[in-house]
């Protein structure tokens, strides 16, 4: 579950200014799905930042997958980021691995550290990987990749270890219509699949594309009607 | 990547430049040493064969009377090699073919009290017109002076080479792995597992072992320079059969003394150490700023 209540994020030490959030209440139930939209620097990537706690709130309180933000020391906060899967805008990986390493990754951090991918991983990444039409460039070096295909990778690497909670920041930016829509129907099937799923897009096409909230942004608040 | 690129050319320049450094200090505290060694005294014989008195040669004469002396500890004939090796830096390889006529060469250690050296120059020349008596300390005392002052800086060198390079080290490090700390810090990995991924170590100590073998180049060039000066090169046999095998002895590298050639193989694997414990610790301290 997801609650957030008047919770402002403020960047730089200007009180006056630099304001990202604005007084922002959100309540998404666990395994709920939401659309986030709004016109660039009305705060989308700032909250999935916040969900994915990447940013501190400034003032309010929020609460993600029952954990309230305030109270979680920095191990529980790695743990926590550990349950979500993050698709960024643009997208980032670790570029001197390979695709394989980088979609693995998820299903090896532990709170103890790095393990080795057993034989059941390693085919479970393989089979992602090739149905999202990467498995010639397995081995490749991140680096080498296309844009597009560096999305579709951070794609794998977001949903392979079936998170509890997917923030996906323009996940089909930079991907043909095939492509995106093969990413879309993958983040509505982690949500039947129980994760709590945000997707922060400016695509009209996906914004009515399933029945699911929109969440309207404009300057750090919401302008929707929830 | 250009900065990954500038660091490691940082690393590679800084253990030049301390070899270099550390090296020509050895080269200096050798040349003092040498130097402080040497003879009080220099004695010159012109036409050392020539048959003076008694039937007997000049040098004979002036050898004898140079033992014979008060305030003379030891005397010691310079040997063909040497006088060839002391001409060689004018004359070249061939000095020793070349039948010049060369002066019979005694170098002096005084004794306590030492010998007048104003008396002896006279009493040599009534024996053996021509001979030339030099003492080296007028000249010495400076140079001396100068190579430990030579020494101490290049020491001063070392220290602030390594001092810049930490900083920069510092500076490069979070800037170029910053972005992969940060991502492996979002994806919730533990601390020590994101700062598992500074890596690089390989690469710093192949870019200091280069670093160091330009440096070897320039000390070889520099024992040939100041090979000369240190007086006669003095190597036992064994080492000169080998050099004349191997070729290594002609660079110079058999002189280096033992403490050189660690630090040879010593900078580059303290250099890449010390590229991993600054970055680490640079990047721990900006990874404990994240949320």
């Amino acid at each position: 579950m997801i609650r957030l209540e008047g919770i402002s994020v403020r960047y730089g030490p200007d009180p006056a200014g630099g304001l990202a959030l604005d007084g922002l209440d959100l309540v998404l139930p666990q395994g709920g799905v939401a659309f986030v939209t709004g016109p660039t620097g009305a705060g989308k990537t700032t909250l999935l930042d916040l969900l994915h706690l990447q940013v501190a709130p400034s003032d309010g309180r929020a609460v993600v997958l029952e954990a309230d933000l305030a109270t979680l020391d920095r191990n529980r906060r790695a743990a926590l980021r550990r349950r979500t899967g993050r698709i960024f805008a643009p997208a980032r990986l670790l570029d001197d691995r390979s695709v394989f390493d980088n979609v693995v990754l998820p299903l090896l951090l532990s709170a103890k550290g790095l393990a080795r991918p057993d034989t059941r991983q390693r085919a479970d990444v393989g089979e992602l990987v090739g149905w999202l039409g990467l498995a010639a460039k397995s081995t490749w070096p991140a680096r080498l990749l296309s844009q597009g295909e560096r999305k579709l990778v951070e794609v794998a690497r977001a949903v392979i270890a079936q998170p509890a909670l997917l923030l996906a920041d323009g996940p089909t930016d930079g991907l043909d219509g095939d492509r995106a829509e093969q990413v879309m129907r993958l983040l509505w099937e982690m949500h039947l699949l129980g994760a709590t799923t945000v997707i922060a897009t400016n695509d009209a096409r996906w914004l009515g594309w399933k029945p699911a909230p929109v969440i309207r942004l404009a300057q750090g608040r919401r302008v929707d009607d929830g | 990547m250009a900065r990954a690129r500038s660091s490691i050319t940082l690393i590679a320049a800084m253990c030049g430049v301390l070899v270099t450094a550390i090296g020509a200090a050895f080269g200096a505290a050798g040349l003092a040493a040498q130097w402080q060694a040497g003879s009080a005294l220099t004695v010159q014989v012109p036409q050392p064969g020539m048959v003076a008195k008694d039937g007997q040669t000049r040098q004979a004469l002036v050898l004898a009377a140079l033992r014979s002396a008060t305030g003379i500890a030891a005397v010691r004939v310079l040997s063909e090699g040497e006088l060839a090796d002391l001409l060689r830096p004018w004359l070249g390889r061939n000095a020793e073919k070349m039948s010049l006529p060369l002066p019979a060469v005694f170098t002096l250690q005084m004794a306590s009290p030492p010998a007048d050296v104003a008396a002896l120059a006279r009493q040599l020349g009534e024996l053996a017109p021509g001979t030339v008596v030099e003492a080296p300390a007028q000249w010495r005392n400076p140079v001396l002076v100068a190579a430990q002052r030579f020494r101490l800086a290049g020491l001063v060198l070392v220290v602030v080479v390594a001092l810049v390079t930490v900083g920069v080290i510092a500076g490069a490090a979070t800037g170029q792995r910053s972005d992969q700390v940060a991502l492996l810090h979002a994806l919730g990995a533990p601390d020590a597992v994101s700062l598992g991924r500074t890596g690089g170590f390989w690469r710093a100590l192949l870019a200091g072992c280069l670093g160091t073998a330009a440096a070897v180049c320039v000390l070889i060039g520099l024992h040939g320079l100041l090979a000369p000066l240190a007086g006669a090169a003095v190597w036992p046999d064994a080492l000169a059969a080998m050099s004349d095998l191997t070729r290594i002895g002609h660079l110079g590298l058999l002189d280096w003394p033992p403490a050189l050639w660690a630090s040879v193989i010593a900078v580059p694997i303290l250099a890449a150490m010390l590229d991993r414990m600054v970055a680490r610790a640079s990047l721990r301290r900006w990874l404990r700023r994240l949320p």
